[in-house]
Formats: structure tokens, C-alpha cells, sequence
């Protein structure tokens, strides 16, 4: 109930703040039931997992100006700790004939790829929602100013702050971390020294590529216990960056690859080199669509003081998507990912399906094997999830 | 006498048959020279029992010489609203062709060399949807004329050049008085009857014949979609820079 007095009491400051009745108003979201069920034997840890799913996003335009307004709402039904508000978006947008000038709270994607983008790094992930989930993110305070040319872009991001990563009880299945743990973050300078994020962006032919440099905190973060309690380490890095996609007839190459200078001497530099292709038959079987994908994640680094838990690190992803191309949308999505140095692989299976134009029902089931003493845990989970959209 | 006779009445109807070619040229041109436009549209797309489902979109178009620019804004179902589609039509080669998707908030080049794919769920193909430039088919022989209930129509065979089609013919049917399209029909990859779709309700805006309303029956699955304009501006002044990859993220 306090979250969605703090939802509405937003949403009012957003909606009288701004002289709104001059502006184009622009609105869409969804609310929903997710319920969970995981097939586990880990002792003292839960088996079910429900909760309540708000999202909704507000756009208000007029000319070249533009607010926006994002919220996303969770009330889980046991963990007290997983009932919260976040706004991932609050910001103002000048759009000028040549440059977009981006000012407040925002997220953004970085990559190519589909199953994991380790390039995608301005917004850190809501663990507090689901760690297995890559889309959920927590939104960046910031200045985005971009400059289009014909074919082409250049943006320079100043990120001010490191967002705290919230994690879920120590008896969900997915609290990761050891305990206790503190959201707070630690540095050996101020959270709010900014990182700047250049980026320039361009297509010739079928090629879409972008080349970055990062120069600020890292997106990977250590945990270090202080006085008995984790906490998640920050450090200051110097990132560059590659993304490609090359469309070859029906075949789309991707590529994403990252190289990072650690300005900690205790954290040594690091490389991440992923690709992936993507095919899709047409007309299998009456009106369906199959798509094939196959993406690969390396990660590499010296021997150093630290150890990150990244799982990434010689990986290998194989996705099926059949589309019945209904009036539903429905689809099935398979997935198997698997780490080539120590067998540990994930398989699960996705059913989406929409009713009456604005309800959608989504089914999985997800098959986990890791290796021994994984943070990974040995479990199955069902889960369904129904929303109305609007 | 006779000879003479049968030679003049040959070379009279000669004079009044038009080569496929021909016709779909004159026929193209009843329908360019919009310069750009945007269009508020709604598919209605109806399975084999009988149940219906609504789409709603928003098309903006820029004519070009060497192929369209379009940017597709979905409207509805609510849970696709604000994904886009923006499409640089190549008439040489493939189009370029990208989607934004807004709740990851990106943008994703995707292949566009298959069009035979269906557009969102109905019985309209990518390659349905796309523009019909007659630079796009390979026309042999003249149109025959023929009477439908009344109304004189050209009925003329045409064949796509893209191997990736999914038809291997399409036969059109135009009308004789102002050369718009009627109907069409697509024989799929098997020759066979696929789908038969009806053209109505054109409008003149400004002399330009604009279509208002088309059904597209699948012969074989029974199933079938209407798209209407509901709404229609052409020459509204739109520019190159109006379909770059910037205008998917607005």
C-alpha cells in the first residue's frame, strides 16, 4: 500500500509540475501477476515467489521539448524487502534540427547480441527484481548529448552516481551474495564522480556498427566484507568498446567486444569478445517462423587480487524461436546455454501468448545444472505470469 | 477485299492492346508523385471462425526514385505500442531495415531479404506491405481485357524478380477507365491459389489515387485481413532526415 501511495504521489508532482495542458500527452503500461514455483533442496530457502508487477511510462511533448516519466512497481508477496518503486526515467529532452540534449534519469542499450550484452554497461541491473534477468535495469542519472549527421551519431554521456544493487532475502532462491549484505557501495572515491561515456555510432551498407570509450567506474564490482557485511566495490577504469551487426542475405552477424584498463591495482585488466548469428525460416509449417540463434561469450583476465563471480566467461547459447504468426502473437522460445569450461548449462522454454488484445499470459520452465559449489543454484522453476496492458 | 479488310481490322486491335509492361507503368503512375505522406491505418484480422482482431498503426512515407523510406509506428495492442519499423527500400538490392523494440529501448537491424514472412500475424506478407514499384516484376506479353460484372478490366500476369518471394506469379486485374488496381491474385511457390485480395474505396488527393481500403483472403487457410486508411495526408512535406534511425527512438 505505501508503494503505490509513493506511485500516485509521483505521479501527481510529474503531472502538476509541468504545464502540462499545452503538451502532447503520451501514455502506456501494464499491470500483472507473476507467481513462481521452484523445484529445489536447498535448505531454509523458499519454493514459491508471487508478486504484483506495475509499469508505466508518461510522455509529455510539445515542440522540440519533451518529459518523460518511467516507474516500475514490485509488491512481493513474502520477501518485505522486494516491495518497492523505482523510477528508471525522469528527464527532460531538447530535440534541436541536429542534436537530441538528454537531462535526468534514463536507461539506454548498448550491443548487438540477444541473450547477454556485456557492452550494455550505463545502466546497472535490477538484481532486486530477477539477477537472471539482463533487461532489468535501474536507471541512470545523467547528460546525454547526441549530434546526428547524415548517416552517423556521436554522444557524449555524463553518468553522475553508481546506483545501489538491492538484492532479494537470504531465503529467496535467487539471493545471490552472501550474507549479510549492504546495498551501500563502497570506493575509494566519491559515488558521484562522474564517468563520461563517448560513443559514435554509423551504418554503411548492411553494417551497423559503434565504437566507445569509458573512462569512469567500472560496470563489474567486487564484494569485500567489512566489519562481517558484504558490500559491492566500485573502481575506476578506462573501457573501449567495439559493437557490430552485418546483415549477409538472411544470415545477421553480430559482434560485441570490450577491452578494460583497470585503474585498481588490485583488479587486473580484462577482455570480453561475444558473437552471434541469427537465421529464420519462413513458412515451416503453414504460417509459422523458426528462428535460429547461436551466440558465444568470452571473458578473459590476469591473475588478480579479486574474484568476480562472472559467468560469462566461455559460454555458449543456442535459442530456437517458433512464431505461430497468429492473431495472438504467440511463440515458443527455447533456450540452452552452457559453460564450456566446467559443463554448467541452463535450459529453459518460453510460451507467450496475447488474449483479447490486452492481456498477455507468459509460461516457463527453466532446467538449472550447475557445477559444484555454483552460486548457481540445482532447481527447476514454473512460472506464469498474466498482465493487462494498456 | 478480304485481305485487306482482315489486315486493317488486325492492325485496329493492335492499336488498342497494351503489353503488361506498359500497363503496370500507367498504372504505377496514377498513384505516385505523393512526395511523402503519413496515414493512420487499422488491420482487422480475421481467423477461419470467425473472430476478429484489431491492429492499429501509423505509416509515414517518403517516395523516392531509387526506392521509399517508411517508419510504421504501432499503435495497438497495447503491449507492442511504440515499436517501430523503419524501412530504406532498395530497388537493386536489399532493403536496409531496422526495429526498435520500446521496452528495451532498442534498436535492432534486422534482415529484410525474406519478405515472405507475415506481418504482424495477418495474412498480409512483408512483402505485401512493401511498396508494389513495377520495377519489382518481370511482365511478358500484352493485358487481355475482360468484363466483371460489368466493369471492363485489364487482366495482366506478373512475375516478382526477388527469388525469395512467395509467390512465383501474381495476376492483376485494373481497371480499364481509370487504370487502378481491383484485385490481385498470388499463386504461391507451388502455383497454386494462395490469396486474392480486393482493392476499394480509392480517393483522389490532389489528382493521386490513394487507396482506402484492401482485403486480403487466404484461399487456403480461410483465414483473412482488412487494412483501412482511417486517416490519409500526402505531400505533408516530410524529409530524408524524417526516417533515420534517430526518429525510432523518439
Amino acid at each position: 500500500m505505501r508503494t503505490y501511495k509513493l506511485t500516485l504521489k509521483i505521479l501527481f508532482v510529474f503531472l502538476t509540475s509541468t504545464p502540462l495542458a499545452c503538451f502532447e500527452l503520451q501514455h502506456k503500461g501494464d499491470i500483472g501477476l507473476k507467481g513462481t514455483y521452484y523445484d529445489h533442496n536447498e535448505p531454509n530457502i523458499d519454493y514459491t515467489q508471487s508478486e504484483l508487477r506495475t509499469n508505466l511510462e508518461l510522455k509529455a511533448q510539445l515542440q522540440n521539448h519533451s518529459f518523460a516519466l518511467s516507474l516500475k512497481s514490485i509488491i512481493d508477496k513474502d520477501d518485505s524487502k522486494r516491495r518497492y518503486t523505482n523510477i528508471n526515467e525522469l528527464y527532460y529532452k531538447y530535440a534541436s534540427e541536429n542534436y537530441d540534449l538528454k537531462i535526468g534519469r534514463q536507461i539506454q542499450f548498448w550491443g548487438a547480441l540477444e541473450f547477454y550484452n556485456h557492452t550494455d554497461i550505463l545502466n546497472t541491473k535490477d538484481w532486486l527484481d530477477n539477477p537472471n534477468d539482463n533487461d532489468a535495469k535501474l536507471g541512470f542519472n545523467g547528460i546525454d548529448y547526441t549530434y546526428y549527421f547524415d548517416d552517423s551519431e556521436i554522444s557524449a554521456i555524463i553518468k553522475i552516481g553508481e546506483q545501489k544493487q538491492k538484492i532479494k532475502s537470504p531465503s529467496s532462491i535467487n539471493s545471490i551474495y552472501p550474507t549479510p549484505y549492504s546495498a551501500n557501495i563502497e570506493s575509494k572515491r566519491d559515488i558521484y564522480t562522474p564517468s563520461l561515456y563517448l560513443r559514435y555510432t554509423s551504418s554503411y551498407d548492411q553494417l551497423d556498427y559503434t565504437i566507445g570509450y569509458i573512462h569512469g567506474y567500472d560496470s563489474q564490482r567486487y564484494l569485500s566484507n567489512i566489519a562481517g557485511t558484504f558490500h559491492q566495490n566500485i573502481y575506476k577504469s578506462d573501457k573501449l568498446i567495439a559493437i557490430a551487426t552485418l546483415i549477409s542475405g538472411d544470415m545477421i552477424y553480430k559482434s560485441e567486444l570490450a577491452y578494460t584498463l583497470s585503474r585498481d591495482t588490485q583488479i587486473s585488466n580484462y577482455a570480453q569478445a561475444s558473437f552471434g548469428t541469427e537465421y529464420t525460416l519462413y513458412g515451416i509449417y503453414a504460417n509459422t517462423d523458426l528462428g535460429l540463434l547461436a551466440e558465444y561469450y568470452n571473458y578473459s583476465n590476469q591473475k588478480q587480487a579479486k574474484i568476480f563471480g562472472n559467468i560469462f566467461d566461455n559460454d555458449i547459447v543456442i535459442g530456437l524461436r517458433y512464431s505461430l504468426n497468429d492473431s495472438a502473437s504467440s511463440s515458443l522460445l527455447a533456450g540452452y546455454m552452457i559453460d564450456l569450461n566446467d559443463q554448467e548449462n541452463i535450459f529453459s522454454l518460453t510460451y507467450d501468448t496475447r488474449y483479447a488484445d490486452k492481456y498477455k499470459l507468459n509460461l516457463k520452465y527453466q532446467y538449472n545444472s550447475p557445477k559444484r559449489n555454483s552460486i548457481m543454484k540445482d532447481l527447476q522453476l514454473f512460472e506464469i505470469e498474466f498482465g493487462y496492458y494498456f | 477485299m478480304k485481305k485487306i479488310l482482315i489486315l486493317g481490322l488486325l492492325g485496329l486491335s493492335s492499336l488498342y492492346a497494351m503489353s503488361n509492361l506498359d500497363l503496370a507503368k500507367n498504372a504505377d503512375k496514377k498513384t505516385e508523385g505523393f512526395g511523402s505522406s503519413v496515414s493512420q491505418t487499422k488491420m482487422i484480422l480475421i481467423n477461419a471462425s470467425g473472430q476478429k482482431s484489431i491492429r492499429k498503426m501509423q505509416m509515414n512515407t517518403l517516395e523516392g526514385d531509387k526506392g521509399d523510406k517508411t517508419l510504421s509506428i504501432f499503435i495497438s495492442p497495447a503491449d507492442i505500442k511504440g515499436t517501430k519499423t523503419l524501412t530504406h527500400e532498395k530497388l537493386d538490392k536489399d532493403d536496409d531495415q531496422w526495429l526498435y523494440l520500446p521496452a528495451l529501448k532498442r534498436i535492432k537491424r534486422i534482415a529484410s531479404r525474406n519478405k515472405s514472412g507475415s506481418f504482424m500475424g495477418s495474412e498480409f506478407s512483408y512483402e505485401d506491405i512493401g511498396t508494389q514499384n513495377y520495377q519489382k516484376f518481370i511482365y511478358e506479353g500484352n493485358a487481355t481485357q475482360i468484363d466483371i460484372n460489368g466493369t471492363k478490366l485489364y487482366k495482366s500476369t506478373r512475375i516478382p524478380k526477388d527469388k525469395n518471394s512467395g509467390y512465383t506469379k501474381q495476376i492483376l486485374y485494373i481497371d480499364t477507365k481509370d487504370l487502378l488496381v481491383r484485385k490481385i491474385e498470388y499463386y504461391d511457390r507451388k502455383s497454386e491459389l494462395l490469396k486474392i485480395a480486393i482493392f476499394e474505396d480509392y480517393q483522389y488527393i490532389d489528382g493521386i489515387a490513394r487507396i482506402g481500403k484492401i482485403t486480403m483472403q487466404n484461399i487456403q487457410n480461410d483465414k483473412s485481413t482488412i487494412i483501412i486508411w482511417e486517416s490519409d495526408k500526402i505531400k505533408v512535406g516530410l524529409k530524408d532526415k524524417d526516417f533515420n534511425k534517430r526518429e525510432l527512438k523518439k
